[in-house]
């Protein structure tokens, strides 16, 4: 993930002047990369799996502990409030949970607002799955008149301003025409009603997970108060959205309250800030490391990730702030020692265990053939897997048969993968017809063939293809050329007249090998030169290479 | 019994000997051999009826001078003659005494003077009355005219002119009726056979000299005394083109050697997958972005759902997912769909094959590598490839530590190649501690292309693996490109055959 930050305001929130290669240092010894400053921005790649920093208060808050300016879990006061959201059970089919919270006291600029919106948006569309699993809205907390209602109600029915916009629309007419609309309603598809959020005057604050309305959801640089609102489908997730997105805010000095979210079967207090606990050995985390530290050192590392822990013999207790959704197993607090540690600090070590290497041989035959093939003097090409029905088979002169397809492909020049290597080749031939003959070329390569009854519902197999081009081809010097090769392998074949209308009646036949069909050798139909644009007579043959003659 | 040859086809048997088989124009034979072109041509076709050469003529359309262009090509186009005229006079003259100069002939002289004017060589003044000829100061531009150049050059070359002419020239010389266009013979191929040599060389050991030798001439031993013929070996040769490796195959071998060196023994698995191997097997969540249409290939045929012959593992894994199963984890905390394990994919990453192999090896001490293809939805551009090929191994035994994962990707790079290492904590949804080494590449500074981790407790415990397993991989392509010196990735399956056969082995 991109996040793109000011770095003197980054500098002002770590509150320490760092040079930018202090900063790329750091930023990299914390998982994320420096990518470039472009007039005073710095693009920050962050993992994934550390959401709580993909804002310029998050990463900001991670280098303030590892630079050792505050360390330790940050100490985040819930104020109370008098504010309820109240989720009525008309939800519970289509999108059950509420998570709410309020800021209030923050200091708002326009780039400040541009900025909560992205990472709001780069929350939701990754941890938040596109805004399928949960989804955030804002709003200016002293235009709502509490409590909030959470219900659902007929498309028709929900009319608001959407965002930005200047008229009423139906929330049916958002889906259909409206951007936001368009991009998230499949989120909605298939409900006869659509859940919506008002206040107790009737106000709607917005359409979840599509759109919040502009009356409401309009922040301005004078706003001072907020209201933040987490709908989603996945209870853990709307709650940590709503977590990671009001401890972000507060980290400019913004006071938090709590509001209580009333489900049916009872009621909670949210944002709940206070550190998850868990208790981790520490000889387990010197056993995957491979030192020796003792509680203290490892207090100390994590301090510098923004932990509390407290060592009493062998178990660490550990304090992990709210915000960090990341940490599912004890595992993920080793690594953060690692890299409280320091990875430019971690000596390289190496065991000296002894294993005896090899390869499959498969992979000592593939070799063969294609030493043998230089031999028999054909220059070795390397073609891709994935090609297309054209290639395959119309310019074959073939009729399509069952091959793999691709559902999404991203070109229609690369949708399915390669049965047979021959195609490729040719279409390679083709393309330098202008290149001094003779032109002798083969491959050797994997093919995917449909085959139900496998596990996979395909066989990827080893297949060889060779062809030449020349003034003048004789299939019957190919032919030698072909056994000579087979011999080689300690293989007799026999090839008999087959009809193909890849090639030319009458210059064509079936490989056999211990009376077994393995490929086609043939000299190649002037309609598929044509295809293929191969100005030149051109011979061929394509075989499997079975993995029996490998053992 | 083999044809005998001429006194004249041995003349041009031994030009071809002499230039090792090498094709000449048919004009250049027909200079060497002092004879017409015709009787080279019938020459050449003898000898290929007795297969003594392999020969090809084709026919090409070439530009020939017409009588009229001869003329000038040999005593220059009437605007020079004008010109040169003019300037050998002291001052302007008159149009008639002009025209009626001897060397500008009266029927060119309205060609010469339309030409010298149009290139603005020559002005028309008047002068009391009478019309005066004067040359300009660009009259100079006479002296090197690219059309009169290519009319001499064509004299030389028996009247043919080059066939790479800009379009303005050749418009002039059909304009002017100065070229046509022929249809000429071209040897598109001609060479000696081994019929050819050896007819040669009996024919020359009649003379007492010996061409090639031949086991008969050894048995009976008349070569001795004899006088060998002498070869030409300064000349020009023919250039050859051997059968060779692909170079990004090459450095697969390479890479191959280094870690079998390594202690690693390969394995392989299938390019079409299923989810389960490719992202289950290795704890991402079903509905992880990475799984999703822009960064998987799904398949429409065949359709599945495939076959999972590992009940207990696929029920360990779904437990896993859901609530953490026995392996201390949290779990993702959803309902796990045995629906979506069974899709089929193209494989994106080769960690399918390592947790395929744990699936069956489960004693300490292992090394697995797998080098194979794997694909992403991309467009194929400089920097981005669909198919790619990757190097991915896995080292697991008692007591393997974060220190000895870096130590082991340290080896793997110098194993490589690769002098200058550094590492930075990294990501990847199977493996915890995960790092990233990035290597230093001449020209082009520190690129990420060692990824490597642990497996997390997710994936090794519910394969009935209790002992560490570190995971590397090697991003092969960019590795093969800073070796090949090559900027775009299409490059390494390079569609050129000139490439391939120029590119030397080293």
């Amino acid at each position: 993930m991109i996040v793109d930050v000011r770095i003197s305001d980054l500098l002002n929130l770590i509150g320490k002047q760092l040079t930018l290669e202090e900063l790329e240092e750091n930023l990299f010894l914390l998982k994320c990369e420096l990518e470039r400053v472009v007039d005073g921005i710095a693009t920050i790649e962050v993992n994934p799996d550390r959401v709580d920093m993909l804002s310029t208060e998050g990463i900001a808050r991670a280098l303030r502990g590892f630079l050792e300016i505050e360390m330790g879990v940050p100490k985040y006061r819930v104020y109370s409030s008098k504010w309820q959201a109240i989720v009525e059970s008309s939800v519970a089919d289509v999108r059950p949970y509420l998570a709410c919270g309020i800021v209030r006291g923050v200091d708002l600029t326009s780039d400040l607002i541009a900025e909560y919106m992205q990472f709001q948006e780069r929350l939701t569309s990754t941890f938040g799955r596109s805004r399928k699993k949960a989804s955030i809205g804002l709003y200016e907390l002293d235009l709502i008149k509490p409590p909030i209602y959470y219900r659902t109600a007929s498309p028709n029915a929900i009319s608001f301003i959407p965002l930005e916009g200047t008229d009423v629309m139906t929330a049916k007419q958002i889906l259909r025409s409206h951007p936001k609309g368009q991009e998230f309603g499949v989120i909605l598809e298939g409900f006869s009603q659509y859940p919506v959020l008002i206040d107790s005057e009737g106000q709607v604050l917005s359409l979840p997970p599509i759109i919040n309305s502009n009356d409401l959801g309009r922040i301005v640089d004078t706003t001072r108060n907020l209201f933040v609102e987490v709908t989603g489908t996945h209870k853990p997730t709307t709650i940590h959205a709503l977590n990671i997105m009001i401890a972000a805010l507060a980290e400019r000095g913004g006071r938090i309250a709590a509001v209580e979210t009333v489900y049916p079967q009872g009621a909670e207090r949210l944002p709940n800030l206070s550190p998850q606990r868990r208790s981790v050995s520490l000889s387990y985390v010197n056993t995957v490391l491979g030192y020796q530290f003792d509680g203290p050192t490892v207090a100390h590392c994590l301090a510098r990730m923004r932990m509390d822990c407290t060592s009493r013999g062998d178990t660490l207790r550990v304090a992990i702030p709210q915000y960090r959704v990341d940490i599912l197993h004890d595992i993920d607090i080793v690594e953060d020692i690692a890299i409280g540690y320091g990875f430019n600090r971690i000596e390289p070590t190496l065991p000296n265990t002894m294993t005896i290497g090899g390869e499959l041989p498969m992979t000592t035959l593939r070799r063969t053939i294609r030493d043998l093939m230089v031999g028999l003097g054909y220059q070795e090409i390397w073609t891709y897997v994935l090609t297309n029905i054209r290639t395959l088979f119309e310019k074959m002169n073939l009729p399509p048969s069952q091959i793999v397809e691709i559902s999404n492909p991203k070109s229609t020049e690369y949708h399915v993968a390669r049965d047979r290597l021959l195609p490729g080749v040719l279409a390679f031939l083709g393309e330098n017809s202008a290149q001094e003959l003779p032109q002798r070329v083969f491959e050797a390569g994997d093919v995917v063939i449909v085959d139900s009854k496998a596990e996979t519902q395909t066989q990827t197999l080893l297949h060889l293809a060779a062809a030449l081009v020349d003034s003048r081809v004789d299939i019957t010097k190919l032919k030698a050329e072909l056994f000579s090769f087979l011999q080689n392998l300690g293989l007799t074949a026999e090839v008999t007249p087959i009809s193909n209308p890849s090639f030319i009646d009458g210059r064509v036949g079936a490989i056999h090998v211990a009376g077994r069909k393995i490929g086609i050798i043939g000299e190649v139909h002037p309609v598929v030169l044509a295809n293929y644009g191969i100005e030149a007579p051109c011979m061929g043959f394509e075989l499997e290479i079975i993995a029996d003659w490998a053992s | 019994m083999i044809d005998s040859i001429t006194g004249n086809e041995r003349k041009v048997l031994e030009l071809l000997e002499d230039a090792t088989g090498l094709a000449a124009s048919l004009e250049e034979l027909s200079s060497k051999l002092d004879m017409k072109i015709d009787s080279v041509r019938s020459l050449l076709e003898s000898l290929h009826q007795k297969e003594f050469v392999e020969l090809e003529i084709e026919s090409v359309e070439i530009l020939i001078l017409t009588s009229e262009g001869t003329t000038y090509g040999k005593s220059g186009l009437p605007e020079i003659r004008l010109v040169k005229f003019l300037s050998s006079q002291k001052k302007g003259i008159s149009i008639e005494l002009a025209r009626r100069q001897k060397g500008l002939q009266a029927d060119t002289f309205r060609v010469a003077l339309g030409w010298a004017r149009r290139n603005g060589w020559v002005k028309v003044s008047k002068e009391n009355g009478a019309s005066q000829l004067v040359l300009t100061e660009k009259a100079d531009d006479a002296s090197t005219y690219p059309l009169q150049d290519i009319l001499y050059r064509a004299v030389e070359y028996h009247g043919r002119i080059p066939e790479s002419l800009p379009d303005e020239l050749r418009d002039q010389l059909f304009s002017r009726s100065l070229a046509v266009v022929q249809s000429h013979p071209k040897l598109k191929r001609l060479e000696i056979t081994r019929a050819g040599v050896e007819a040669l060389a009996s024919y020359q050991s009649q003379d007492g000299v010996i061409g090639d030798l031949t086991p008969e001439t050894l048995k009976s031993g008349s070569w001795q005394g004899a006088r060998f013929r002498s070869y030409n070996l300064s000349g020009p040769v023919r250039r050859l083109y051997p059968g060779k490796k692909h170079p990004y195959a090459e450095f697969v071998d390479r890479v191959y050697r280094a870690l079998i060196g390594l202690g690693f023994q390969e394995a392989k698995g299938p390019l079409v997958e299923l989810e389960f191997w490719n992202c289950d097997a290795l704890f991402m969540p079903q509905d992880h972005v990475a799984r999703e249409v822009h960064d998987i290939y799904h398949i429409k045929t065949p359709k599945g759902p495939g076959k999972i012959a590992y009940p207990l593992l696929l029920q360990q894994i779904a437990k896993t997912h859901e609530d953490g199963w026995t392996t201390g984890s949290s779990g993702w905390g959803y309902q796990y769909s045995e629906a979506v394990a069974r899709r089929l994919v193209l494989r994106s990453q080769t960690t399918a094959v390592s947790v395929r192999f744990l699936a069956k090896h489960k004693e300490a001490p292992l090394r697995m590598f797998s080098i194979d293809r794997n694909f992403r939805p991309e467009k194929f551009d400089a920097t981005h490839s669909a198919e790619f090929l990757q190097c991915e191994g896995i080292i697991g035994g008692e007591g393997l530590t974060l220190r000895d994962l870096l130590g082991y990707l340290r080896a793997i790079a110098e194993s490589v190649g690769v002098q200058k290492i550094k590492f930075k904590p990294g990501f990847f949804p199977f493996t915890e501690p995960s790092v990233e080494g990035f290597i230093h590449m001449e020209g082009r500074g520190w690129v990420e292309t060692l990824p490597g981790g642990i497996f997390r407790p997710e994936v090794t415990r519910p394969l009935g693996i209790d002992f560490p397993v570190l995971a590397w991989g090697i991003g092969l392509d960019r590795l093969a490109m800073a070796a090949l010196k090559i900027d775009d990735i299409r490059e390494l399956a390079t569609r050129s055959l000139e490439r391939l056969r120029n590119i030397p082995l080293r």
